[in-house]
């Protein structure tokens, strides 16, 4: 009587258990279907960081397989537009140590411009470029739609009458930064200069 | 007293009390300053995109004639200030010159008006008054010039209730609102009743500061024939910044305009007297925006007073006109003196937003002491009038932390300089917010133009694929069509079954990617339709080359699997 009442808790027990463990194993197969997450969220958050100018300087053929690659194990240094900023961000956002820039930093923005008299038609540069950016048809003059290019000298190479320049971005007026002269603000009072820089006699 | 409680209850925070000096300019009465020889129209004049020119130089231009037109939704048009012939265009301005004339004449040439057709704004559709709006130039002449006609089509996606005409003018030395309302306070009534017909509001309330009793009284006396809507003069208390557009709400309504959003967004219209009087001359007379009142004062003028000045006028010639004691000018100061700029050439033109010529002395206003560091007193906080924490923006603007700056809200900060009037160490905490501000939207910028190149990447990566599997289709039908009468029946059923079936997957969730896409530019097409839809469509355009690939992918496995 007892041993069978024992048994019986004992297999009750069990019993919940088990269901209990396929219930919710049940419904965690079922949201974990469900609520699928497509693609890699870290690879995305890399992405995000990366400067978008398709330029394949860091050895793969665009930003977003150099993001899989990082996040492969990939060293964080090899985006040349990025500069140093992004390569301080992408250590802030994978805890990684920020190591030195791969390459030469790029001074400023640069856009292709293409020697309109030169070109000869060959739209060999259109076929280069990754985002489209150069209109033009077969025996016709091509040229670079400014906003759009990204700077990333894919077009230079293929080129072969040389006729594509890489040349400053113009900054539009609604983008001016104002000049701050952060230099004053932290010196003893004894070392500054005697006449704050102002607007003096007109 | 429950008034007094009301009072405290609606009062926005802060605020300080530097000394006025109205009085210089206000004791001669409004003239004409005399018509300029030449005059410099910049483009953008106004806040949003620069107008584009569209008259050749060489051409022969009156007063009042349309010299470039507004590019997009938030622009404005310009015209002509002056008659004469257009000189240079370039991409920042059109120079005009008054024509040589004959001698005997004087200097005084002849002055062609081109005007509009008169428009009755009581009779007229609203259609015809948004229209006359868009070509007459009007912009927000109290400072930051935004353009008219947007704001009156503002009630398509609010509703607003109250129209409040903001004659607070709290900034020292400026009086230009206060004689306007002096010599023109009907007109600028009647304006109002016209803005609050296009926003259909139920009321006009007008803020007004107590150091004008003049122009109140003119108000009033203005006020009692007010058709047809009645008008509320609010006289209040003189305190900087009361005629900020959020704190001058707060004052009269208790409504407070939330974070990032606009007047609209509580059901209020907020317009300077100066651009009521310039809409109603737009309409009424059909004269567009040639002319505004200036306020030149300071101690380095003889004769300081309010001007009614031609835009493109060049300063040097107006401070002249006003009597310039040459020797004693120190700073030129374009606005008022606390949110002003200082200028660094004489001959920069009068423009729509030129509201006040400060020809500041030495002694009057004296070159700020050297900064020191900031020793957290606080002063800043308890005089801000937008309740944000000054001493911590500094901080975070000098050490560059972005992400800090937008949690603290920067962007609710209105430039008004109490935290730097107060700032007993001298610090131009507003110049740090301003670059600080540039910079976060220079980031922006970037960051748009980034995600812009990415998609258009993506477009060009899925239109590749696309154009691959077709012609993998191509491949797949020729090889089909030559098999066919040789070779009967399948071998690999099943396995090409399981990739139709996997392909019809990928159809379906391209199809789904496309609806999305459509969806998403839908929506925002009509909830912002002022907004720059193309990177939208290029997503679109992907999600499309990518269901085009998909079919085709499609297509040549059932070719196989029926071959």
């Amino acid at each position: 009587m007892l041993a069978s009442n024992t048994l019986i808790s004992l297999l009750s027990a069990v019993a919940v258990l088990a269901g209990l463990g396929v219930g919710f194993g049940a419904l965690l197969g079922f949201v974990g279907e469900r609520f699928k997450v497509k693609g890699n969220p870290l690879v995305e958050k890399i992405d995000a960081l990366l400067p978008q100018t398709q330029c394949g300087q860091c050895g793969y053929p665009g930003c977003r397989p150099y993001a899989e690659a990082i996040n492969e194990g990939d060293a964080i240094n090899k985006c040349p537009p990025g500069g140093e900023s992004t390569i301080a961000a992408l250590a802030d956002l994978l805890g990684r140590e920020p190591e030195p820039l791969d390459g030469e930093a790029q001074a400023e923005e640069r856009v292709a411009f293409i020697r309109e008299e030169e070109c000869i038609g060959c739209t060999k540069c259109i076929q280069a470029c990754p985002v489209d950016a150069i209109i033009g048809a077969a025996k016709q003059m091509h040229t670079v739609i400014e906003d759009e290019c990204t700077g990333c000298d894919l077009c230079l190479a293929p080129c072969p009458v040389d006729c594509i320049d890489m040349l400053p971005r113009s900054t539009p007026l609604t983008q001016w930064q104002p000049v701050v002269n952060a230099a004053t603000a932290n010196l003893i009072a004894s070392d500054r200069a005697e006449e704050p820089p102002h607007v003096a006699r007109l | 007293m429950s008034r007094g409680f009301e009072l405290h209850d609606r009062d926005f925070p802060g605020g300080v009390y530097p000394p006025e000096r109205k009085t210089r300019s206000t004791e001669r009465p409004l003239s004409d300053a005399p018509l300029p020889d030449r005059v410099i129209l910049p483009l953008s004049q106004h806040s949003g995109r620069p107008a584009v020119p569209c008259v050749a130089v060489g051409e022969q231009v009156n007063t009042g004639t349309l010299l470039a037109q507004p590019d997009s939704m938030i622009s404005s048009a310009l015209h002509a200030s002056i008659s004469g012939k257009v000189v240079e265009i370039n991409t920042a301005y059109i120079v005009i010159e008054k024509n040589k004339v004959s001698e005997g004449d004087g200097s005084d040439g002849e002055d062609n008006e081109t005007r509009l057709k008169r428009l009755d704004w009581r009779t007229a559709e609203p259609e015809a008054l948004l229209e006359r709006l868009d070509i007459s130039g009007v912009v927000g002449l109290g400072g930051a010039g935004f353009p008219t006609q947007v704001k009156a089509r503002v009630r398509e996606r609010h509703s607003l209730d109250t129209l409040v005409v903001n004659a607070a003018e709290c900034e020292p030395y400026i009086t230009a609102d206060d004689v306007t309302l002096r010599y023109f306070a009907a007109d600028v009534l009647e304006g109002a009743q016209l803005m609050a017909k296009l926003a259909s509001a139920e009321q006009i309330i007008v803020g007004i500061e107590d150091n004008k009793p003049e122009a109140v009284a003119a108000l009033e006396a203005a006020a009692l024939n007010a058709l047809p809507l009645p008008v509320v003069i609010n006289v209040i208390e003189t305190r900087y910044p009361s005629g900020g557009e959020r704190q001058l709400i707060k004052k009269l309504l208790g409504r407070e305009v939330p974070s990032g959003g606009l007047p609209a967004d509580v059901g209020v219209l907020c317009h300077n007297p100066g651009t009521l009087l310039a809409v109603l001359h737009a309409v009424r007379d059909g004269a567009p925006l040639t002319s505004r009142i200036v306020t030149l004062t300071g101690n380095a003028l003889m004769r300081p007073g309010n001007y009614r000045v031609r835009l493109g006028t060049p300063m040097r010639k107006l401070l002249q006109h006003a009597g310039l004691k040459d020797t004693e000018l120190n700073t030129l100061i374009h606005g008022g003196p606390m949110m002003g700029v200082a200028l660094a050439d004489l001959d920069t033109p009068v423009g729509k937003t030129t509201n006040c010529l400060i020809a500041a002395t030495a002694d009057e206003l004296p070159a700020p002491p050297t900064e020191a560091p900031c020793i957290r007193c606080g002063a800043c906080e308890d005089v801000c009038p937008a309740s944000l924490l000054p001493q911590q923006l500094h901080w975070y603007a000098r050490a560059g932390d972005d992400a800090r700056l937008e949690r603290y809200h920067l962007f609710d900060c209105i430039e008004c300089g109490a935290c730097s009037y107060v700032c007993p160490s001298h610090i131009p905490l507003v110049d740090d917010y301003r670059e600080a501000k540039a910079r976060l939207r220079l980031k922006h910028i970037e960051a748009t133009k980034a995600e812009h190149a990415k998609h258009r990447f993506e477009f060009r990566q899925a239109r590749l694929a696309r154009e691959e599997a077709e012609k993998q289709a191509r491949r797949e039908a020729r090889l089909a069509r030559a098999k066919r009468p040789a070779q009967a029946g399948t071998n690999d059923g099943d396995t090409a079954q399981a990739d139709i079936r996997s392909l019809r997957i990928a159809q379906t969730a391209a199809k789904a990617a496309v609806r999305k896409a459509e969806k998403t530019l839908a929506r925002t097409a009509e909830q912002d339709p002022q907004q720059d839809l193309s990177d939208l469509e290029t997503q679109l355009a992907t999600a499309q080359e990518n269901l085009k690939a998909a079919d085709a992918k499609l297509s040549a496995a059932r070719q196989q699997t029926t071959s």
